[in-house]
């Protein structure tokens, strides 16, 4: 899988408007994914997927912080979320700019695991899996 | 010895009310990793805040806590070390209550060296109100109230710390919990006032200073060859920004002598302990006596 079909595919499971914001919500998961993930680990991927996801996770540190956590996690995808932050709470909905940005920023990781998945062996999602936040590993595990 | 408590000692129940992935979340893990690594217990923490985002950490911890009108809590928590200096007194408020409404408190507590530790949640914007520009945004940053851009210089808390006469002036990252919990730990081992300026973004508000914004420009002293107690050197670092921000201890000075050290009145013992002493041994005249000294 190239980089234009890794995009397409995220684009389609997210329904996301652009291709732009298709990009920044890869850009925003895999950057937190290079918070959490050893610089050794961030090597071994480099086979299996395409060199444009490769940059965002360069900034991976030879040692994380252990006390990078799920919403740490979540700040750097709900950051790229073009909306106020706030529940709606119009009676019918009506307020288009509100969106609960937290669910919003999980359902994205969702859609950029998905496809990150199908590019890694098992052996490899393993060892993502296991330098993941708690509730970000169980979001890998569903997606 | 030092015995390590568990940083769940510190959980609370109450509902977190802060946007999924705020940078509040890693200050609060920090301080309870920093309290938990001294063996502080929670009945010899004071945590007294102001009004803003950041400023609800007290309700979500198990310790005793005190959130004051806008602004007002460093003389509040200055009052409180002053009436018990046995208890660990820590100000967490953000950049707007500390810098803009208290901002007078600020330069004030800085001279006067209480031995407190304040943890400024700064993100360089109002997220409560909803997102107007604070004392810290950067020129020209577009809020609500700043259509234009803002029009001020940003206000520059290190280097303010440093000129007034803070005695430890230090910056963490959100995006970094374990230097930070380092940090917070090293300004209550400070005997002093200690400034801990934490950079801390608003996911929501602010589109600009974002988690990967600062990952881009930010560094570590420790990494470099920099004393902390070079009075110049920090006043040098206290004006780095945009291309590169340090982090770490800016500015430290030891053997400094505390507020309290010089007030007259606390030479025979705080209040609170005269007054444990006074429960324990009961008198009328001496009772009197304590009243007329503290009204």
């Amino acid at each position: 899988m190239n980089y234009r079909e890794f995009l397409e595919q995220v684009q389609s499971r997210g329904c996301f408007a652009t291709a732009d914001e298709t990009q920044s919500v890869v850009a925003n998961v895999l950057r937190a994914v290079a918070e959490v993930l050893p610089q050794g680990q961030v090597d071994g991927l480099t086979a299996q997927l395409p060199p444009e996801l490769m940059v965002y996770l360069r900034g991976a540190h030879q040692e994380p912080d252990p006390f990078f956590d799920s919403q740490l996690f979540l700040g750097w995808v709900v950051s790229s979320i073009d909306a106020t932050g706030a529940r709606d709470r119009t009676e019918e909905g009506l307020d288009l700019y509100a969106a609960y940005s937290g669910e919003e920023a999980i359902r994205r990781c969702h859609c950029v695991f998905a496809v990150l998945k199908s590019l890694l062996e098992p052996r490899q999602q393993d060892a993502l899996i296991a330098y993941l936040p708690d509730e970000v590993s169980d979001w890998f595990v569903q997606a | 010895m030092v015995t390590r408590l568990d940083p769940k000692t510190f959980d609370a129940t109450a509902e977190i009310t802060w946007c999924a992935g705020c940078g509040d979340f890693a200050i609060l893990k920090a301080l309870k990793l920093a309290l938990a690594d001294l063996g502080i217990e929670p009945y010899q923490v004071l945590v007294v805040s102001g009004i803003g985002c950041g400023s609800k950490l007290p309700d979500y911890m198990t310790i005793n806590g005190y959130m004051t009108i806008h602004g007002r809590p460093l003389p509040v928590a200055t009052a409180a070390k002053l009436a018990n200096p046995e208890l660990h007194v820590i100000v967490t408020n953000g950049d707007g209550d500390s810098y803009g409404i208290g901002g007078n408190h600020f330069v004030q507590t800085c001279r006067r060296n209480p031995n407190i530790t304040q943890i400024v949640e700064n993100n360089q914007i109002y997220g409560l109100t909803k997102g107007q520009y604070s004392p810290t945004s950067d020129k020209g940053f577009v809020t609500t109230t700043s259509p234009d851009g803002a029009i001020e210089l940003a206000f520059n808390p290190m280097a303010i710390a440093v000129a007034a006469g803070a005695t430890f002036v230090a910056r963490a990252f959100a995006g970094e919990p374990k230097h930070m919990a380092q940090l917070i730990a090293e300004g209550m081992n400070h005997r002093g006032y200690a400034l801990i300026d934490v950079l801390q973004p608003c996911v929501t508000f602010n589109r600009v200073n974002t988690y990967d914004w600062y990952r881009k420009r930010i560094y570590h002293l420790e990494d470099e060859a920099y004393d902390p107690t070079d009075r110049e050197a920090a006043w040098a670092k206290a004006h780095e920004w945009e291309e590169r921000i340090p982090l770490g201890i800016l500015y430290r000075l030891e053997g400094f002598p505390t507020y309290e050290d010089q007030v007259a009145t606390l030479e025979g013992g705080s209040p609170v302990s005269r007054l444990l002493e006074l429960a324990r041994n009961p008198r009328p005249e001496q009772y009197e006596r304590l009243k007329d000294e503290f009204t």
